[in-house]
């Protein structure tokens, strides 16, 4: 294993409320990682520094030895928790967006997972309803071959048979040497998955622990752990 | 990847602008039609006012959403949830700017191009409009050579590159106006006009100093001519680099998506 991410005593301020502060953590190659806390807690803060739409305040943060710019934007797949959908656009302008800007897209691969789920690639994105949009979004982001995976609340707005199948798909998609990070509150959903937990709160890492870890000294699951450590 | 932004601006905008342009043509040619066989004698007079005022605002209305349309286009898909997307491509924030620049020149020539047709369309039929032609040369050529010792064409091509850079200045200012208006987390576009109107009267109040100080009312009526040309080129020039470089900056530097 080998490190993805680092990052030293990162800071971020929104005018004088820090929204992260002095987080510093490494994520290796080859896992899947929650990213978990309560809403406010940083999470997506944290998630938009790694993908170049916020500049941090202080501290530093590297992908694959870089900072975010043009190099670690071809490298990361990430999946905002809104919609950035541009709504005139058909599912087939979206993809073939996707097929122009990334050269690590694989179309195969999203015309299957499409199919799978039965979304016309001629219907357009402003008569889906949401959850649908979700999954179109989702299946562009995980048929990019990336070294890291950034997926903010992906699985909050679909049903949960779609979510079954979305979890299937991020596992058998999920290239050994790539890491998944995921920022959720559905923590029981899929804490099965999971390989690392880190938990934000109030903008600074409260744990950073491995699922056993947590099982085998805590004797309890991450989601028990979850509503002990923010209980309200 | 510049080439491929400017293919995907040019096609967002073409939804818009095309059929718009071509609305406005094809009712021109409607209205050259009527106008040669002479339909409109027997057309009653309110109702000839009426098509002409649908046609009026049909023109201005393709020139002033021409004009806007990548001012909008640029905060919309840059600084809207859109942004999730193009600022996680990538493309360094030079090549956003730059490819909304160039659609938005692309767009204003069109523009201007469509106007004039339809202005020389419905005044001159296409026999007039060749017989009137030289003679229109000269009368320019008469006038810019007074003036500015310069052949017509010369006069001309000075005069379009001064059109757009004049374009490219007062895009590039809105652009920046609103990379400053998304550094707020809310009143974006509030902040974006009043940092507009800041930069407006910054930019007259330093240029009218720049005026007094060389004596331009002491001077002739050519070399004010001229002085107000080259004068014009040099601080579009000036500006738009300005712009552009701020622009950047805050883009890449700066960036504060909602």
């Amino acid at each position: 294993m080998s490190e993805l991410l680092t990052c030293q005593n990162l800071c971020k301020r929104f005018d004088s409320k820090y929204a992260l502060a002095e987080v510093t953590l490494t994520l290796q190659r080859g896992q899947i990682v929650g990213l978990l806390g309560p809403n406010g807690s940083g999470k997506t803060t944290f998630i938009k520094i790694i993908n170049g739409l916020l500049v941090p305040t202080e501290g530093s943060l590297l992908i694959n030895g870089f900072t975010p710019g043009v190099e670690t934007k071809r490298q990361i797949a990430y999946l905002p928790e809104r919609t950035y959908l541009n709504s005139w656009m058909k599912v087939k302008d979206i993809l073939q967006f996707f097929a122009t800007f990334y050269d690590n897209f694989n179309m195969d691969r999203a015309m299957q997972m499409l199919s799978d789920l039965r979304i016309d690639v001629g219907e357009r994105l402003k008569t889906m309803s949401k959850g649908t949009k979700e999954k179109v979004q989702l299946i562009l982001v995980m048929s990019r071959d990336v070294d890291l995976y950034v997926l903010d609340e992906p699985i909050g707005g679909v049903d949960p048979a779609a979510r079954d199948y979305i979890l299937h798909t991020i596992l058998s998609n999920y290239n050994p040497n790539s890491t998944i990070l995921i920022s959720t509150h559905l923590i029981a959903d899929i804490e099965n998955v999971l390989d690392d937990v880190i938990f934000l709160q109030n903008g600074q890492i409260a744990l950073h622990a491995t699922v056993d870890e947590i099982r085998s000294q805590k004797g309890k699951s991450v989601d028990e752990l979850f509503r002990e450590v923010f209980r309200c | 990847m510049l080439g491929k932004l400017i293919a995907f601006d040019l096609k967002a905008s073409a939804r818009i602008l095309f059929p718009l342009h071509a609305a406005v043509l094809l009712c021109t040619l409607v209205g050259r039609l009527m106008l040669s066989v002479r339909i409109t004698e027997y057309i009653p007079e309110l109702m000839l006012a009426l098509i002409f005022l649908f046609y009026f605002l049909l023109l201005v209305a393709t020139v002033v959403i021409s004009s806007f349309y990548f001012i909008y286009w640029f905060y919309k898909n840059l600084f809207t949830d859109e942004g999730y997307l193009m600022h996680t491509i990538p493309a360094p924030s030079w090549m956003h700017i730059t490819s909304k620049t160039v659609g938005m020149i692309l767009w204003q020539v069109i523009d201007l191009a469509v106007v004039v047709v339809c202005i020389f369309m419905l005044l001159f039929s296409f026999r007039e409009f060749a017989e009137a032609f030289p003679q229109m040369m000269k009368y320019l050529s008469v006038f810019f050579t007074y003036y500015m010792d310069l052949e017509a064409w010369g006069a001309i091509a000075l005069s379009v590159l001064i059109f757009l850079l004049s374009i490219i200045v007062h895009g590039l200012s809105a652009f920046m106006c609103i990379a400053i208006g998304q550094l707020f987390n809310r009143h974006r576009i509030l902040a974006a006009f009043i940092a507009y109107i800041i930069l407006s009267i910054a930019v007259s109040f330093i240029s009218s100093f720049i005026m007094i100080a060389v004596g331009y009312d002491t001077m002739g009526s050519d070399t004010y001519l001229r002085f107000s040309y080259l004068s014009e080129l040099f601080s579009s020039l000036v500006l738009s680099v300005i712009y552009f470089i701020v622009t950047n900056y805050l883009i890449s530097r700066r960036l504060n998506l909602e």
